[in-house]
């Protein structure tokens, strides 16, 4: 879910690249959860765009993105637009993902699969 | 004479670690798999290997099947996924899941598999409607019967009376040998007692499997259950995985109880968990379900699918496939003269 390089600092701000918590691609609107955490400070899920197949999504848009697919194998960069990250600095990254499984349904709703991984990574 | 027997293969599912980790691209696995002779028979999931599934580029496809051609593999499966549940509004009514599966059905015809597995949220009245298409590109439905379902369970009645009735050579079952376990894998204890789960869970979770075996209940209620008694007992954040391992991976079903469908029986998933230095799976009674399936006449593939690898992060899922297909033949060789490599 976080590789080691996966932190970036940004002139602005900093950028995250996340893999998929499942073993097949899966439909953006799978993302149903995805809460980050840097240095202790959450990050308002407003504040974080969702970048992918060349595309930029806020959080709460991908629901609607039934049709366009995460693939297994590709990172998708999550940015954020505060200056919480320095470039070489140490820094604690707590994600959670949870991704709707959108052919194991538990009664009447899928199964949302949730993964958290806590990383000290080195900002690029 | 002696009647055909069944034909070995693998699921590329088996590689998932390796694939994730790119330590193999998906045609790399094709190839490692040929060359370590791990075939005839060959499985794909489409929406794990293929980009763009089920709409791949004309170039994904060609590349596969030239693949495919000079490593001499058979298509034998190609998994689909039955996503009701892919917009996040609503489930899809029975046209869109119609129109979703045709187009996997109609990826696999292109690529030449036999068989679509398709999974139980595609309803008999889905299955139906989709028989159309199916017999006109030739690609058999295949629908997977699972851990913890079994021939007996509810909606599979209703599709085995639909089959009784609609009678096509394009409808049939895929078992998992997960579904007819002697117990949870030694390696899922080993695993969880290393991470420092205790001895008394471990045993609580044990005999709990052992109490399901004698009775009917609804899987997401059971793992359900488990994961209160796993978090009752002190297993933190290891609860929902040791549930879903014990309950959703393991089935109790008899291995003979899979004679019931056979002549019904389009592809076979062999699944096993660990195959120890001696030679042996010590819960998946491998011998016993090719005894069932050779009893019954089925000469389809056995795709072996290692599934180990959701606990086990050590071992060489390559070498795991090589042990269970030995073992295999070792099974199949008692019915008749040497099987095929």
């Amino acid at each position: 879910m976080l590789a080691d390089d996966a932190l970036r600092a940004t002139a602005d701000g900093f950028e995250l690249d996340v893999r998929l918590n499942w073993y097949r691609s899966l439909p953006l609107s799978s993302v149903k959860t995805l809460e980050l955490t840097v240095d202790g400070e959450a990050i308002p899920g407003d504040e974080i765009t969702f970048a992918v197949n060349g595309h930029v999504y806020s959080l709460g848009s991908l629901a609607e993105r039934w049709d366009e697919t995460w693939f297994v194998l590709d990172t998708a960069t999550l940015r954020v637009r505060r200056p919480l990250v320095r470039a070489g600095a140490r820094v604690a990254v707590h994600l959670k993902l949870g991704t709707r499984i959108p052919y194991i349904l538990l009664g009447p709703e899928p199964l949302e699969y949730v993964s958290e991984r806590g990383r000290e990574l080195t900002a690029c | 004479m002696t009647a055909a027997l069944p034909k070995l293969g693998v699921t590329l599912y088996s590689f998932t670690p390796d694939f994730h980790a790119g330590r193999y691209t998906f045609e790399d696995l094709v190839v490692e798999a040929a060359q370590r002779g791990l075939g005839p028979g060959l499985e794909v999931i489409g929406f794990q290997s293929f980009r763009g599934f089920p709409h791949m580029s004309r170039e994904i496809e060609t590349r596969f099947l030239r693949l495919v051609d000079e490593h001499g593999w058979e298509l034998a499966c190609l998994d689909g996924n039955v996503d009701v549940a892919v917009r996040a509004d609503r489930l899809l009514d029975e046209d869109e899941l119609v129109e979703y599966m045709e187009a996997q059905l109609a990826a696999a015809a292109r690529l030449g598999f036999p068989v679509l597995r398709v999974q139980n949220q595609a309803t008999p009245a889905v299955i139906e409607r989709l028989l159309p298409a199916a017999e006109r590109l030739r690609v058999k439905l295949g629908m997977e019967i699972h851990a913890p379902e079994t021939v007996r369970s509810p909606w599979v009645l209703a599709l085995r009376e639909l089959y009784a009735q609609l009678d096509s050579p394009y409808l049939g079952f895929i078992p998992d040998f997960g579904a007819s376990t002697r117990g949870i894998s030694p390696s899922v204890f080993d695993t969880f007692r290393a991470k420092g789960v205790s001895e008394e869970l471990l045993q609580a979770i044990a005999q709990r499997w052992d109490e399901l075996g004698g009775r009917h209940f609804e899987a997401h209620e059971e793992i359900g259950n488990f994961i209160g008694l796993a978090h009752s007992m002190g297993a933190g954040d290891h609860a929902v995985n040791l549930a879903v391992f014990a309950v959703g991976i393991h089935g109790h079903q008899d291995p003979q109880a899979w004679a019931e469908i056979l002549p019904d029986v389009v592809h076979v998933h062999g699944k096993f968990f660990e195959v120890r230095d001696d030679g042996h799976e010590p819960v998946v009674p491998i011998e016993e379900l090719i005894d069932v399936l050779v009893a019954g006449g089925y000469d389809g593939y056995i795709a072996s699918e290692y599934e180990g690898w959701h606990w086990n992060t050590q071992a060489d899922a390559f070498e795991q496939v090589a042990r269970q297909q030995a073992l295999c033949r070792r099974a199949l060789e008692k019915h008749g003269s040497a099987v095929a490599r």
